[in-house]
């Protein structure tokens, strides 16, 4: 008989964590009617009124790439990141956190569960101003998620009271962690796509209209991007 | 199901129980409906006796997603209803965002009424994943690599031997991941000569690969002893392959895209 052994730190976790992944494979599977993610991009909606993207804001992202029109991708602003430009670090999709750089915020919403800094990419001014706004980041997020940033960078690891609610280490080259990761990344990538699209960042209430014109000023249908 | 205008009046109202009692059975009964079904699927027949009421799933699905109490913390609503400006027919896209929803919310019902065992057993093979991993195998103890003195020395030999049967392909990707960057990215994917599927599969393959080199080179070794000279020996490869890509051209749109992210 084996000897009982001490599960290393962050078993419980990952296995919490593996258990949701392996559900979602199961729920992927077996849905009936959710429309396949589309292949190209689709526009903006139209700037909201009021929209002032600030630092500390939570934003709901609109449907417009395959990504974000697959679930609901909630952002909070951490930073300007140049002229019409800001840092961005998407919440997760879990309740767990999967990674050393996902942070469990605990709070009731279970689309903001964990915020995924190590994720965090830049974003455009015109996708924020047709966000939805949907809440504020607490000061304690905004430090933890310093915090982890900071430590991807290179610096001092997290504060044990940040490290005590992040995922355990990513070692196994297997671990299918791996696959989730790549996964996440698309985010970026088609967020990318969408802006560099011709009239990628055209707002879609604008074309919407001009569709409905007897002659349409953006041209035959599907030019507008 | 709900119609369109049904819908809608929802997406007017702050909840399903403001709305008039047509509305408030349709979406009852889609939200009853589809979330017995995902639950069904993912968990089997025998879940059916623990699952909500028809206002119950619906319940969730308002309480679980909201993210605020005041207008803003529903910013959900307005998701559903812009997946309407993306084409085709607008009750498919609010149907189908609301299915989409619903699964996010039964995900998180089966994980918090059926949760796992308080025990975490660190050496049964995990489920759903490839390859009978375990917990043990995921996270290895800190000290567990490079206790024996040979290790080094046979993590660099096992290293070689998978560097040498890895195509061109293999390398690229095991590259791009070395850089941090996405394996999907389009021209790593391009560089690489292959689908986004397909290069998750093949970079998986190149460290299996490596396992099968230390059962190779180690056959008496047990599973443990071996996977702590594959954990040696993975960042020996990634190294071997950095070399041999500074000096191969086709690894230069990878190099580049690294450079344009740093």
């Amino acid at each position: 008989m084996k000897p009982e052994r001490d599960p290393p730190p962050g078993a419980r976790r990952l296995a919490a964590w593996l258990d949701e992944w392996h559900l979602e494979r199961r729920l992927q599977a077996a849905d009936p009617d959710a429309p396949p993610a589309r292949r190209a991009p689709i526009r903006y909606p139209a700037p909201r009124a009021g929209a002032a993207v600030r630092a500390g804001q939570i934003r709901l992202l609109p449907p417009a790439t395959p990504a974000t029109a697959a679930r609901p991708v909630y952002v909070a602003v951490l930073a300007p990141a140049g002229p019409e430009r800001w840092q961005v670090a998407p919440f997760g999709r879990f309740a767990t956190p999967a990674l050393p750089g996902e942070y469990a915020t605990r709070r009731r919403a279970l689309p903001l569960s964990v915020l995924c800094a190590w994720n965090a990419g830049v974003a455009g001014a015109a996708l924020l101003r047709a966000s939805y706004p949907a809440g504020r980041l607490t000061a304690a997020e905004r430090r933890a998620c310093g915090a982890l940033l900071a430590a991807a960078g290179g610096g001092a690891p997290p504060p044990a009271d940040v490290a005590r609610r992040t995922g355990p280490p990513l070692v196994h080259p297997l671990d299918p962690r791996h696959a989730y990761v790549e996964e996440e990344r698309a985010l970026w990538l088609e967020i990318g796509a969408a802006a560099a699209a011709p009239g990628g960042a055209r707002p879609f209430d604008e074309l919407r209209l001009a569709a409905e014109e007897p002659e349409g000023r953006y041209g035959k249908k599907g030019s507008g991007g | 199901m709900p119609s369109l205008e049904q819908w809608q009046e929802w997406g007017a109202q702050c909840a399903a129980a403001r709305c008039a009692p047509e509305t408030r059975a349709a979406l009852h009964l889609f939200g009853w409906q589809r979330f017995g079904h995902y639950a069904r699927r993912a968990r089997g027949e025998g879940v059916a006796g623990c699952l909500p009421d028809a206002a119950g799933c619906w319940h969730l699905l308002e309480a679980r997603l909201v993210t605020g109490r005041s207008r803003p913390g529903k910013a959900y609503k307005r998701w559903l209803f812009d997946r309407t400006a993306g084409g085709g027919e607008p009750l498919d896209a609010v149907q189908g965002g609301a299915s989409l929803l619903l699964r996010s919310v039964v995900r998180d019902f089966l994980r918090r009424e059926a949760p796992r065992p308080a025990t975490v057993s660190l050496d049964a093979p995990l489920e759903g994943v490839e390859g009978r991993l375990t917990l043990a195998d995921l996270l290895p103890a800190p000290d567990a690599t490079g206790a024996e003195p040979d290790a080094p020395r046979l993590a660099g030999a096992i290293a070689r031997a998978a560097f040498d049967a890895l195509d061109v392909r293999a390398r690229l990707l095991v590259l791009a991941k070395h850089l941090d960057l996405p394996l999907y990215h389009p021209a790593v994917t391009a560089a690489a000569g292959t689908s986004r599927s397909r290069a998750s599969e093949i970079w998986r393959e190149a460290f299996e690969r490596l396992a099968a080199e230390a059962r190779r080179a180690c056959p008496d070794e047990d599973a443990g002893g071996r996977l702590r000279l594959c954990l040696l020996a993975a960042p020996e490869l990634a190294r071997l392959i950095f070399q041999w890509a500074r000096a191969e051209k086709s690894a230069a749109p990878v190099f580049r895209v690294a450079e344009e992210q740093a």
